[in-house]
């Protein structure tokens, strides 16, 4: 019996990174973690430039409105929607 | 009935557990924020968490302090960071603290509501379950 050869696939990787899939997973998890922010806070999702995890797909959640960074301020509410990224 | 797991109350552990170790650099270590801040304060909320596993509970908690001035304030959350980071394998009054993982770290980060200077982080204890 041959000893198992393993071989690292980087385009994959790469392939995975810049999928419409992983970029749809990344955009319903900021959008559940801004809707449960609240009004006023709002989610995005870029494609990072450059190769490796560079260009990775990035997703944010941030406070848009005076209100909502009053609001983030005085409650920590991005924090406390955090797990929604599954970060 | 399955086995019920109660989360322990990790920020009532917590709260303790910064008390001792602050010693006199904090007037006061609490969950809630009195209607008269003291001049030095730190205050530990549960933000979130999840059940890892049958065994193991993930408990995120931001930690917020306050003080006269941001070189005290400072202080006071680097002091703070360094003991919950401590807490790793330590018995925190009755809350086993299995693990602790950075979230996010010492951040200036301004009170709307005081004109004293805030420093907060954000760290998770894991933590274990009680069975009732």
């Amino acid at each position: 019996m041959g000893n198992p050869k393993f071989k690292w696939n980087p385009a994959g990787f790469e392939a995975i990174r810049r999928s419409p899939a992983a970029v749809s997973l990344l955009e319903g998890k900021v959008d559940a973690a801004a809707s449960a922010a609240g009004p006023g806070y709002v989610g995005s999702v870029v494609q990072g430039v450059g190769r490796g995890t560079l260009g990775r797909a990035i997703g944010t959640v941030f406070t848009d409105d005076f209100k909502a960074i009053r609001d983030n301020a005085k409650n920590n509410t991005l924090v406390r929607v955090f797990d929604r990224l599954g970060g | 009935m399955g086995e019920v797991l109660v989360s322990p109350d990790v920020e009532a552990a917590a709260v303790v557990w910064l008390r001792n170790g602050l010693g006199s650099l904090a007037d006061k270590v609490a969950t809630r924020v009195p209607t008269t801040m003291p001049a030095k304060m730190v205050r530990v909320s549960l933000t979130g968490g999840s059940r890892l596993d049958v065994a193991t509970d993930v408990a995120q908690l931001t930690v917020e302090c306050w003080a006269v001035d941001e070189p005290a304030a400072s202080n006071i959350a680097r002091t703070a960071q360094a003991l919950m980071f401590s807490a790793a394998g330590m018995a925190a009054g009755a809350v086993f603290v299995r693990r602790v993982d950075s979230v996010g770290g010492v951040q200036f980060f301004p009170d709307p509501d005081t004109a004293k200077p805030r420093y907060q982080f954000t760290v998770r204890w894991h933590v274990r379950p009680a069975s009732i």
